[in-house]
């Protein structure tokens, strides 16, 4: 897309200070500590940090700043829908630009929330710092750390959380193939290990009402009426007795299972897998975004 | 304030000051008897709880105010799918009615269609069609190997061999329960409870009985346990009842984990 951008070097004029992404440590030196004696690696305390939710629509900008307690390199990774493709320097998503110490920074953008584009001046800063332009719909995770190497136990580390416009989530590889007997309709199979222990989110997700309830409703309708949907521990025994077409799914899913757990959406034929989402109430846009409202 | 689990109308508690109204030991049908009790006896398929899913107390209360607040508790999962209870009448096979129920609501969980499941083909022909006391860890190894037969097929507590026939034995395989947990302490019971959210069947010594353990809760700041009877609908509330303190203490509780789709 053609960016609304002006990006030019101008001499420092005081501008406004307006929302703003701040990258603050959402892991405090104790959880850091306690990490270290657990062995746990920097990637994992990463995906256990808190941090920031950002809602921006393609063509909004916002920027990135640290809190003054933050010195030296940061780290920036990117993580897309699936949780596994960690795209360490770019998203398909978000831009991200970065600011050197010193320099100022026009931008003629609408920002998040702003109703219209503006021109935003933004002074010289002591410390280096970003601004992120949203190009296209998405979900992804940038995850911080502070001491510059993914190896290593990271000293502060933050995520943000970016979703632009409405995004559409993409299946993890490899692809799944289609059901053997079209069918037509709107499908959904959880897939769990029995012996895993499941994060609260993910137990949550499993026993929701809220989300049975949305499948009760929207997924197709066997010849009894009952809705289509399953939760499978992954060596379930599918028997003749099951549907043919769930026996067709199972088919077409049980070889390409990844890290569990997993969610099969199938619409009509066509069948992908996914990582489950954060959280219920994610899980429920989730399948809005495939079954509707 | 401390959080206190709500109760539902009407819902019984039993501790140990609870007197023979509640549990009703001269009129209704019980006969979970210790001495038969496998547990701890099986091999494969059933796992001991693994040390790494055990919870705190803390946290499982926290898991119980949550799913509480969110409506996501089994006894949520359960009212909503209108499962209905067991109703043993005045057979002795309580043992086979629990782990009977558990099936019914793992299939619930796996989305399969609802199937009355006759604890009475499995309890028959383990005490050769005599109405005695089990255990349930007897009926769950018959409910792997065998299966157990729809109510269609055998009805509910009917003790009678002319419904064992080959018809009924295929049949049954449909209904096994093809992986189960064998958990050893309250704490195993009440993680598996909090985190994995199925339900559990659980003999009590003192009361000679057999039920199912469907949820934590809790109570002055201690933790208890949700059951559902088999007395029937119309005991306590449609079948959940609270059991605490030492009254909790069981000396088999096992949790089938994964059922034949079908």
């Amino acid at each position: 897309m053609y960016r609304l951008l002006i990006a030019l070097l101008l001499l420092a004029t005081p501008g406004v200070v307006e929302a703003q992404i701040v990258i603050s440590g959402a892991i405090t030196q104790e959880q850091v500590n306690e990490a270290q004696k657990q062995k746990e690696s920097a990637d994992l305390l990463l995906k256990r940090a808190g941090g920031v939710s950002v809602k921006l629509e393609v063509g909004e900008f916002d920027e990135i700043i640290r809190q003054d307690n933050i010195a030296g390199d940061l780290l920036w990774q990117w993580t897309d829908w699936d949780k596994r493709l960690v795209t360490p320097t770019n998203c398909a998503y978000i831009a991200k630009h970065d600011v050197a110490a010193g320099e100022t920074l026009v931008i003629r953008m609408k920002r998040a929330g702003d109703k219209e584009i503006k021109t935003h001046r933004f002074p010289a800063r002591p410390k280096p710092w970003s601004w992120v332009e949203a190009v296209a719909d998405g979900s992804a995770t940038l995850a911080v750390s502070a001491n510059g190497d993914p190896g290593k136990m990271p000293v502060i580390v933050s995520n943000v959380m970016f979703t632009v416009g409405t995004p559409t989530p993409k299946p993890v590889d490899p692809v799944v193939d289609p059901i053997v007997t079209p069918v037509t309709g709107f499908r959904v199979v959880f897939v769990y290990e029995k012996d895993q222990k499941l994060t609260r989110e993910q137990a949550n997700i499993l026993a929701s009402t809220k989300i049975i309830d949305y499948m009760n409703q929207k997924t197709a309708k066997d010849d009894k009426g009952r809705p289509s949907w399953r939760k499978w521990d992954k060596d379930v025994v599918v028997s003749d007795e099951e549907s043919k077409v769930f026996r067709d799914i199972w088919a077409a899913i049980k070889p390409k299972l990844g890290t569990l757990p997993q969610i099969g959406i199938v619409r009509d034929s066509k069948i992908d897998l996914f990582a489950l989402p954060d959280n219920e109430q994610k899980t429920i846009e989730f399948l809005q975004s495939f079954g509707g409202k | 304030m401390a959080f206190s689990s709500k109760l539902y109308p009407g819902e019984l508690i039993v501790d140990h000051s609870t007197n023979s109204d509640v549990t009703h030991v001269n009129e209704y049908g019980r006969g979970y008897d210790s001495e038969k009790s496998l547990f701890g006896k099986f091999g494969s398929p059933a796992s001991a709880f693994p040390r790494e899913l055990l919870l705190s107390d803390n946290d499982i209360m926290s898991i119980v105010q949550e799913t509480e607040e969110r409506g996501s508790r089994l006894s949520d999962l359960i009212l909503q799918a209108n499962l209905v209870s067991k109703d043993q009448k005045q057979t002795n096979y309580c043992w086979a009615n629990a782990p009977a129920h558990c099936l019914e609501i793992e299939r619930m969980l796996q989305g399969q269609e609802y199937v009355d499941l006759s604890a009475a083909s499995v309890a028959a022909p383990i005490n050769n069609y005599r109405n005695q006391g089990g255990a349930g860890t007897d009926a769950i190894k018959y409910m792997s190997d065998i299966g157990i037969a729809p109510v269609s097929m055998w009805p509910t507590n009917a003790i009678d061999r002319r419904y064992y026939t080959q018809a009924m034995l295929e049949r049954s395989k449909l209904y096994r329960t093809t992986e189960w947990w064998e958990l050893r302490t309250l704490q195993e019971k009440f993680s598996y409870l909090a985190l994995r959210r199925g339900a559990t069947s659980v003999g009590y010594p003192w009361w000679s009985h057999e039920v199912s353990s469907i949820e934590p809760v809790v109570l002055d700041g201690e933790l208890a346990s949700r059951d559902r009877n088999n007395w029937g609908m119309g005991y306590s509330y449609k079948g959940f009842m609270i059991i605490r303190g030492s009254r909790m203490n069981f000396d088999e509780c096992i949790a089938p984990a994964v059922m034949v789709a079908s």
